[in-house]
């Protein structure tokens, strides 16, 4: 990756990308064979269905699941059975925990790459909060916040928060020698410093730790609905469970997936509308 | 290649110096501390730079010549002596000094114009007077027509050409080039040698140019300081009188063979350490 972290897009560092550019149309995919490989898979799973006399309990049948999607996605919102409001619950919380906890790592990963002191007394305890299983957590949370959004909401943050925190910090700090050699012989400001390299620099490592945070955001939201919620998609997975509606528990298990990969999509996307200056060819997934 | 329209009268040899040279360094030391002793990289390291000289620095790697340059630009301390520019005591970067290092240290995200603009930014003197000079230069380097393209867009040559034009926006007196061309391919390099000799006929500037290849040394300058390592002293100071504006034709001249093989003798009295791997590139 064209990156200040390893700067300078010397001859030899272009040839790479370049090279890598010819093998990445191919790995790309097509995505004839994507959805191909998905019709073998769908095909296997409904003769395993069909022949291998697995209860319907253990493995539904696809087209069960395509049902249970299907009249889940397109019953009035109002009606009961409807995923819709769920989704909406859950997709919220992950998306306002993942605000909260990106925002707190950009603006904490800062403060501690700008600052001796607040370094030294913050990072010592994110990285102690880190190896904290923060799932854990949930029963506190609960106590402290109730059933419901700001619990889930929190948890979803937590979640965000690392990855956002150490690579914002990262980014900032290790930016290249010979580029704060050529602002100090500009004799740029702190200000400058900041503004016209750390931050434009750090970029790229903030959208990896945005990139993972944004799928730990659902992944909270989720669990903070198993243990305490009242609504969203983690409840009724919960739900179907109870009844064994296990094509249902697979719908909505696909639905978490969808919605995620969309969610991360639109992050890709915005990605690379900030990191223009990155070729296209050298993004990896 | 050779832009006479611009440059007045060829007139051969060197120009005249006029009074104070532009930059002086005197018994440059410069020490490192590390845990396994002191290594000392410079050892009382004296020399000038006539107005508008362009002097290069030729010596095996290791020797000091990066430390040199960067306590020049005023970017390292020096441990003792001291550095004069224009007659005044330096003690950090200053603004008529530019700087050239080994790799572009383009910004990614700005492109051609913004990156040559960046000094003036930084030092806050953006005015349309500056967009016409960053303008002219960036015509001057060859990149007319690429002022929108991005650094990831140009080979490494014409990010090198890119950094050559920052180095010159603000009218620095004095220019520092660290191996600008080492990381360029053999043609490529060739070819800039001959653009930066064209280049130093219309910007004419003190330079100080450290290179290991001696035929670029020869080619470009008016002087060549042979540096020896560990710790980094100067072995002998030559004059290159060739006749200027070099043309390419230079190079098959009994003159600038001569010179090479003087430089290269040199060298060669002076080995780096064993154990240091670059000795080959003075083979070319
Ligand atoms: N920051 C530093 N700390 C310790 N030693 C250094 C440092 N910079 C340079 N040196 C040492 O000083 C010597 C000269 O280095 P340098 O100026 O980079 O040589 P050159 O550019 O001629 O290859 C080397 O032996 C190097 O190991
Ligand atoms: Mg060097």
């Amino acid at each position: 990756m064209t990156t200040l972290q390893a700067p300078a897009p010397a001859p030899a560092a272009r040839r790479r990308t370049v090279r890598r550019s010819a093998g990445s149309a191919r790995r790309r995919g097509d995505p004839r064979y994507v959805i191909a490989a998905a019709v073998v898979f769908v095909l296997l799973w409904q003769l395993v269905v069909v022949f291998g006399s697995v209860p319907g309990y253990m493995l539904p049948a696809p087209m069960d699941v395509a049902k249970a999607l299907w009249h889940g996605m397109t019953v009035a919102p109002s009606d009961r059975d409807s995923y819709l409001p769920h989704l909406w619950h859950t997709t919220s919380a992950a998306l306002a925990g993942f605000a909260l906890g990106s925002g707190a790592g950009i603006v904490l990963g800062g403060l501690c790459a700008m600052n001796r002191v607040v370094n030294q007394v913050v990072r010592p305890y994110v990285f102690g909060l880190q190896s904290m299983p923060k799932v854990a957590l949930t029963p506190l949370l609960m106590v402290w916040l109730g059933f419901g959004n700001p619990t889930k909401i929190t948890l979803a943050a937590l979640l965000v928060f690392f990855p956002v925190f150490v690579n914002a910090y990262t980014g900032l700090v290790n930016v290249d020698d010979t580029y704060l050699r050529l602002f100090r012989g500009m004799s740029a400001s702190r200000w400058q410093m900041l503004s016209q390299l750390r931050l434009p620099a750090a970029m790229v490592a903030v959208f990896a730790g945005l990139e993972m945070g944004i799928v730990r955001a659902q992944l909270g939201a989720v669990v903070a609905e198993f243990l305490a919620g009242q609504n969203g998609l983690g409840i009724i997975l919960i739900r179907f469970q109870y009844v064994n509606d296990t094509a249902g528990a697979f719908a909505v298990f696909i639905l978490l997936a969808i919605s995620s990969f969309v969610l991360y999509r639109v992050l890709k996307a915005s990605r690379k509308r900030v990191i223009f200056w990155i070729p296209s060819h050298t993004d990896k997934r | 290649m050779v832009n006479s329209a611009k440059s007045t009268i060829s007139r051969p040899g060197a120009p005249p110096d006029a009074g104070e040279p532009t930059l002086v360094c005197e018994q440059v030391t410069r020490t490192f501390e590390s845990k396994r002793g002191t290594v000392t990289a410079l050892d009382g390291v004296s020399m000038t730079v006539g107005r508008e000289r362009f002097v290069s620095v030729v010596g095996p790697s290791g020797c000091g010549k990066t430390t040199l340059l960067m306590i020049m630009a005023g970017l390292e301390r020096a441990s003792r002596g001291s550095i004069r520019i224009g007659g005044q005591e330096s003690t950090g970067p200053r603004d008529d000094v530019g700087i050239v290092f080994q790799s572009p240290v383009l910004l990614p995200w700005k492109n051609v114009l913004q990156n040559v603009l960046l000094p003036a930014k930084i030092g806050k003197r953006l005015s349309p007077e500056m967009r016409e000079r960053a303008q002219e230069l960036i015509e001057m380097v060859g990149l007319a027509g690429f002022e929108k393209y991005l650094p990831h867009e140009l080979s490494g040559g014409m990010q090198q050409r890119t950094a050559i034009a920052r180095s010159l926006l603000l009218r620095p007196s004095t220019l520092l080039m660290d191996e600008p061309f080492g990381a360029l391919d053999a043609m490529t390099r060739e070819r800039m040698n001959m653009e930066l000799a064209r280049i130093w006929e219309v910007e004419r500037k003190a330079v100080v140019l450290v290179t290991h290849d001696i035929s670029e040394a020869v080619l470009l300058s008016d002087q060549i300081v042979v540096m020896s390592p560990r710790p980094g002293r100067i072995v002998k100071t030559i004059t290159v009188d060739l006749d200027r504006p070099r043309t390419p034709s230079v190079v098959d001249t009994a003159d600038f063979r001569d010179r090479v093989a003087q430089v290269r003798d040199l060298l060669k009295e002076h080995p780096a350490e064993p154990g240091r791997t670059d000795k080959k590139e003075y083979l070319r």
